[in-house]
């Protein structure tokens, strides 16, 4: 009679009902990186170009020239300190994650500019090529830094 | 100003991943069922030895038998379960121990047969086929040439034939071969038993680089400080590599050295050998694309890259690299030649392979040269004691042929293998789903692990038994050529590698866990999830290598990519 104990660990099989939770919390980091690092160069210099903001009218950059040439988005500077103090949990499920960033009603108001209009909101939310791949890999590392360090184990015993 | 929110939405596709996810699963299920049919197998046959091992001939056949039927029930399930390459390979090297278990079987079956008995077998072998009067007339005049060359009995003699010819199929080269050996073992007056490690510590594959072979053996063995076993086992891809250096027009120092130099970066013999073989074939180049770079490189130097040997060859390369190297334009060959070829340049030309190479070429060509005779006598001197002394040298199985239960410890002992690499593989389930990442010298270390060293660790624990720990530890350091006392002086290994032998009680635990380096040490295979491509595409070839079906691999391979992309993100 020979036994064969065996123990596996975290297989695909084990960790089938621990997949959407572990790829939810991996949006959540995500979400919450992409807060920290993309967010703020939204409000930087040259972020205009970067993420290719409509052009303002020319009555509202004189107006901007006179103030000192504030960054792309910023006025007062009232609405960007107001974002990026923005701590809030993100929710949601495996499937969607949402992050609300805290702005003013202004953002969501479409500015007749030439030659389409924008809306401040979409400008804020705007991503790169770079930027999605940034999270694209980010969400893969955090999925197998998390399937990693779970413990699921399971003994078989066969014999024959 | 109202207040408000900006949302954004980070979506996961997820019907790729669980669809990557099932077919994991299924896999997974393929593995269990398979370890159950081995269970059932395995036990199957070990009670069927129990029952009959030692008591009658009959009995032994019944219970070679009996491996024949597991083995091939093994095999058999190996083709269902090519998807996990990892666990095929292991498995399969599995089914090549019990392979060489029943070979032993036979074996001992033939410890008793007379010369005539063995002339018919040798008459039997495939190739021959010939059981006639005149077939068996022949084979008989054949032993007789063997016989006479080395001055061996007649029954040695048949032992070496058979063997040659089983080896290296029913020809000349056998026949060439097999009088060699005879020649060599018959002032020594070696038993059967003795004569049949032989053809493996030699490591015959033809008989045109027998004699090479032979001028390595003697001077591995003098660097492995007076260990049969360890020359035969664990230096053989050493061997074997060298062997292939010296076949393309390489001196046997540089082959030595290159070898040397190449187990320095990889930490590893087997890694050394691929390695130092891909850089030989890289630099003569080896496929259509290489080869015209490299030709119209010559040509700018003025040189015809067709006429050129293969030394010459990469000592060019070699000056290119360091030329792209300079003006950090090396990325160049990974584009012209392969990534792999590439990588291996990487290592190999890189200012510590080179400094080793310097070094190992001039203590290898300063110390000892070829006086074959007395290496010659040395090693058979070596062996004689070793005989003397009652050792098992390089046995399949571990304890002396004839002591039947050591055949049913090692079935149980590849089944406990068969759970290790089980509870390896599904350690961790990033592993198992980037089981595509590992490279490729992983994977020979793996199996290599299971090879080698049980062979070797019994051999070492022989030798602690038989030795002081003084001794011991001065046998291992001889083994791996000490680095930093001189050792032999013949050889100059991976220091680390002593080292690590040295803090290790006989173990090669270690040694067996690869972790290549790069010129600024540091570790340069992926982790974790890696450059998935190259991975795959590495996996591949290791898979290809491995005769198995594409299918399945395709199969695999989308599975693993499926599983790779669990989200498509999108922004509002």
């Amino acid at each position: 009679m020979i036994k064969i104990t065996l123990t596996k660990q975290n297989t695909p099989k084990l960790m089938a009902d621990k997949l959407p939770a572990i790829i939810k919390a991996a949006l959540i980091e995500t979400a919450k990186l992409w807060r920290r690092d993309a967010l703020p160069t939204h409000f930087a210099t040259g972020a205009a170009v970067r993420y290719r903001y409509q052009k303002r009218t020319d009555k509202y950059q004189n107006r901007k020239r006179r103030m000192g040439n504030p960054p792309a988005m910023v006025y007062s500077g009232k609405a960007r300190q107001r974002m990026l103090a923005d701590r809030r949990e993100p929710t949601g499920t495996a499937k969607k994650i949402t992050l609300k960033v805290a702005s003013f009603g202004f953002f969501n108001y479409t500015y007749k500019t030439w030659p389409q209009g924008h809306t401040m909101a979409k400008e804020v939310a705007a991503m790169t090529p770079e930027d999605l791949k940034k999270i694209h890999a980010d969400t893969q590392r955090l999925v197998t830094e998390k399937i990693n360090a779970a413990r699921v184990f399971e003994t078989q015993v066969l014999r024959g | 100003m109202g207040e408000s929110n900006v949302s954004l939405n980070f979506t996961a596709e997820m019907t790729n991943a669980a669809r990557g996810w099932a077919e994991m699963i299924r896999l997974e299920k393929e593995f269990d069922s398979g370890l159950k049919g081995i269970a059932t197998h395995s036990a199957a046959a070990s009670r069927a030895m129990a029952d009959h091992m030692g008591q009658t001939t009959s009995g032994i056949k019944q219970a070679a038998s009996q491996m024949d039927q597991f083995t091939g029930s093994v095999k058999n399930w190996i083709g269902s379960f090519v998807g996990i390459g990892t666990a095929v390979a292991a498995v399969k090297a599995i089914a090549a121990e019990m392979e060489k278990t029943r070979q032993l079987q036979k074996e001992m079956m033939g410890v008793s047969l007379s010369n005539e008995q063995l002339a018919l077998k040798i008459a039997n072998l495939p190739g021959r086929r010939d059981v006639s009067k005149e077939g068996l007339g022949k084979v008989n005049s054949l032993i007789n040439q063997v016989a006479l060359s080395g001055g061996v009995s007649q029954q040695t003699a048949s032992n070496i034939l058979f063997y040659s010819e089983s080896a290296m199929g029913s020809n000349a080269s056998a026949l060439s071969a097999a009088t060699q050996i005879a020649q060599f073992a018959g002032p020594a007056g070696l038993t059967p038993q003795e004569v049949r490690q032989i053809p493996k510590l030699f490591n015959l594959t033809g008989a045109d680089t027998a004699a090479k072979q032979q001028q390595v053996m003697a001077k591995i063995y003098q660097a492995a400080g007076g260990s049969i076993a360890s020359t035969g086992e664990y230096l053989e891809p050493f061997i074997g590599q060298a062997t292939n250096f010296m076949s393309r027009g390489f001196t046997l120092d540089e082959s030595l050295a290159r070898m040397s130099s190449a187990v320095d970066v990889t930490g590893s013999v087997a890694d050394a050998g691929s390695m130092s073989e891909r850089l030989a074939a890289i630099t003569s180049g080896r496929n259509a694309k290489a080869l015209k770079y490299l030709e119209r490189a010559a040509k700018k130097q003025g040189k015809d890259f067709r006429a050129m040997s293969d030394p010459q060859r990469m000592a060019m390369v070699e000056g290119l690299w360091d030329t792209a190297d300079a003006a950090g334009m090396r990325d160049v060959f990974k584009e012209e030649l392969d990534s792999r070829g590439y990588e291996a340049m990487l290592r190999l030309f890189s200012p510590q392979g080179k400094k080793k190479y310097t070094e190992s070429l001039a203590a290898i060509s300063a110390a000892n040269p070829a006086d074959l005779v007395s290496m010659t006598g040395q090693f058979k001197g070596t062996l004689m004691s070793s005989a003397a002394k009652g050792e098992v040298k390089t046995s399949v199985l571990e304890g002396t042929i004839g002591d039947q239960t050591a055949s049913i410890v090692k079935f149980n002992k590849a089944i406990d293998e068969v759970q290790r690499i089980a509870h390896a593989r599904s350690d961790s389930l990033g592993d198992f789903a980037s089981m595509a990442l590992l490279p490729s010298g992983m994977e020979k270390n793996m199996i290599a692990d299971i090879l080698v060293r049980g062979n070797l660790k019994a051999a070492m624990e022989k030798e602690k038994a038989a030795a002081g720990e003084s001794e011991r530890y001065g046998r291992l350091g001889g083994l791996l050529g000490d680095y930093t006392k001189g050792g032999p002086g013949t050889l100059s290994l991976n220091p680390k590698l002593a080292g690590q032998i040295y803090s290790e009680t006989g173990g090669l635990t270690e040694m067996t866990q690869w972790q290549p380096t790069d010129a600024a040490g540091q570790q340069n295979y992926p982790q974790g999830v890696g450059p998935v491509q190259s991975a795959v595409k590495s996996w591949i070839d290791m898979a290809d290598k491995m005769d198995k079906s594409t299918e399945a691999i395709e199969r695999l391979t989308q599975a693993l990519e499926r599983q790779r992309q669990p989200g498509q993100f999108v922004e509002n």
